[in-house]
């Protein structure tokens, strides 16, 4: 009776566990928080630079930021920066020494050493100068922590140059948790910054009016290219303040379904580029959305770089995929989950014998991993390929006879591959079913 | 053949464990972090006690990694924006007139709009906040005065708010005169520190 009463309990429990754990927990290539390093890293570097321009008047005592003034406005002690400890002589060669730091953090040279280092010197950097920052100051703050955390220089970095000069095994530069944790952690903070941007929104008769946009457009201070004739349209304007708190409002809640994404991410980057063309902060609605980067799985920009570089590159090869069907083999191992019940999915896709060997090498390795370590890597390996399951079978077979179980299906991947938010890949359409028992 | 031998068994066991000991701190943490992020805008008026105790208990981590923001965006709504006018006089008795922020002189944008925050905090304050007011008319004046070499500054709130839609159909424009306001706020001088 007991036992009737606490075992849907606890499947319950287990089930919403595993969602908490695949939704965090899986590991992630770092290409996305790469890309974001590259772009927001230039711009702390670019902020960094203009601080540098007026580098006394905001940064010493008696300057702007004047710490008598600062201490009093915050009686609980004044936020942790390194500036509170820097005399006036040393200042330019310690601003310098930072701007080298964010160099080679936008170069990625030095992992999360460097990346550590940016982070404490955006967060000193914003404490100190508390009066003078905007939301650009803590968005850069935001992304830099997550790209702390992050293994964000394994990719596009001088970091994964030397690796590749010195031969290093390509196996140790696989999937992250870590990886996926920050980029959850960017999702789930612009969720909150676009949801209590709008809630605070409703506290203004403006914005239920129709007039924000237009109070917004003809403020003489932040405007940067003479909006006035929009007086004439003023139903335009309306929908658009209307628009903006809509989107603001429901933003966490479409940006994770598949068929919304698209939209909401789009309708947010019309957004933050008007903000940069009509109220002159570039800054600000790049950064913005330099976050939506996080939003993009990293096997999707790899398609797109692919299809970039085939398309510029390689026409006849480019016809001749696109001519036949493009199928995939996924692969369920049922063995793993009677050790620790999870189920791992791999996908292999290949055009060619050699790149499906080399595939199911990279593969048997991680699964060995996996097996020993009974950690989730989640190796997709991602190529073009061939329609051949026999291969395909027999390789599986060979790398990993210790599974009882296997599941494979044939997966026709002629239709856009779609971006899932919990792996990160949805493959949509099924051609077959093969099932091998060992 | 690959096999899963019986003595890594153990080691997988132990090392399954620490796995998820390791992902049940890393949950607390992310759920903490979370919450913190969440609380931050809540906190700010009107909020409840709820959030403002929340708030308390996050508060040091929050202002440590700059994450202690309200997000509040042209909310409640788009307002009037404020400038600083000054009128500084020199050691041999020359006046100069400058403002804050000044989009002629001040480029890149982003130093503009650095300044700008300046003079809009300032704007920000309540006005039976006396003493941090005087706090921050005093460090702006000091600065005015090191940056420019004056000997005295005299400082003016501007108020500049957005001219109606009304206004622009009748003829008027965004820098008509009787969308500003000025409050006069002293001179100030090296003695005054």
């Amino acid at each position: 009776m007991v036992r009737e009463v606490i075992a849907p309990i606890k499947n319950s429990l287990v089930s919403v566990w595993n969602r908490w754990d695949a939704f965090w927990f899986t590991p992630t290539d770092p290409l996305s928080m790469s890309i974001i390093r590259i772009l927001v890293g230039s711009m702390l570097l670019y902020s960094h630079l203009v601080w540098g321009t007026s580098l006394e008047a905001f940064f010493d005592d008696q300057g702007w930021n004047n710490r008598a003034l600062l201490t009093l406005l915050q009686p609980d002690g004044v936020s942790p920066s390194f500036w509170w400890y820097v005399p006036k002589p040393w200042m330019i060669s310690i601003h310098w020494l930072c701007n080298g730091i964010l160099v080679l953090f936008v170069l990625g040279l030095g992992g999360r050493f460097t990346a550590l280092l940016a982070w404490v010197i955006s967060v000193s950097y914003a404490n100190r100068s508390m009066l003078a920052n905007f939301g650009l100051d803590q968005m850069l703050c935001i992304f830099m922590l997550y790209l702390a955390i992050a293994p964000s220089t394994q990719k596009w970095s001088l970091d994964s140059l030397i690796r590749r000069k010195l031969r290093w095994n390509e196996t140790t530069i696989s999937k992250s948790v870590l990886a996926n944790v920050s980029m959850r952690l960017i999702q789930i903070h612009l969720c909150v910054i676009y949801l209590w941007a709008g809630l605070s929104k409703l506290q203004g008769e403006a914005w239920w009016n129709g007039d924000a946009m237009w109070l917004a457009l003809a403020n003489e201070e932040y405007q940067s290219l003479d909006m006035t004739w929009l007086v004439s349209f003023p139903r335009l304007m309306e929908f658009m303040t209307h628009t903006t708190v809509a989107w603001e409002l429901s933003f966490a809640a479409l940006v994770w379904p598949q068929a919304t994404r698209k939209i909401v991410l789009a309708l947010g980057i019309g957004m933050h580029l008007g903000i940069g063309l009509f109220l002159g902060m570039w800054t600000f609605g790049l950064i913005m959305i330099f976050a939506y980067v996080a939003f993009v799985p990293s096997a999707a920009i790899q398609a797109s770089l692919r299809w970039i570089r085939f398309g510029s590159q390689a026409k006849p090869t480019s016809t001749a995929i696109s001519s036949s069907p493009i199928l995939g083999l996924e692969y369920r191992d049922r063995s793993i989950r009677k050790v620790q019940d999870v189920m791992e999915t791999f996908v292999l896709i290949s055009d060619t014998r050699s790149t499906l060997a080399r595939a199911v090498s990279m593969l048997a390795n991680s699964h060995r991993e996996f097996v020993a370590a009974n950690s989730l890597p989640q190796a997709m390996i991602i190529a073009k390929l061939v329609r051949n399951p026999v291969v395909l079978q027999l390789q599986l077979e060979e790398f990993d006879p210790a599974c009882d179980w296997l599941e494979m299906r044939v997966i026709d991947l002629a239709q856009p591959i779609n971006a899932d938010s919990e792996n990160g890949f949805e493959l949509d359409h099924e051609r077959s079913l093969v099932s091998a028992i060992h | 053949m690959l096999t899963t031998k019986e003595s890594e068994r153990p080691s997988i066991a132990g090392q399954t464990l620490r796995r998820t000991w390791t992902k049940l701190l890393l949950s607390i943490l992310i759920v903490f972090h979370v919450v913190a992020i969440f609380c931050a805008p809540a906190s700010v008026d009107p909020a409840s006690r709820l959030t403002r105790h929340v708030w308390t208990f996050c508060s040091s981590y929050l202002r440590a990694t700059n994450l202690n923001h309200g997000y509040h965006f042209f909310a409640p709504e788009p307002g009037s924006s404020t400038t600083l006018e000054y009128i500084g006089l020199d050691q041999e008795g020359n006046r100069s007139f400058g403002r804050i922020p000044d989009k002629s002189t001040m480029q890149p944008r982003l130093l503009y709009h650095r300044h700008f925050m300046l003079t809009e905090f300032l704007g920000s304050i309540p006005s039976e906040s006396g003493e941090t007011r005087r706090a921050v008319l005093q460090a702006y004046a000091q600065q005015l005065l090191k940056q420019n070499g004056f000997s005295s500054v005299e400082l003016k709130l501007v108020r500049h708010r957005p001219s109606s839609r009304q206004e622009i159909q009748l003829g008027s424009d965004l820098s008509a005169p009787e969308t500003f306001t000025y409050e006069p706020l002293g001179t100030f001088k090296w003695s005054e520190k």
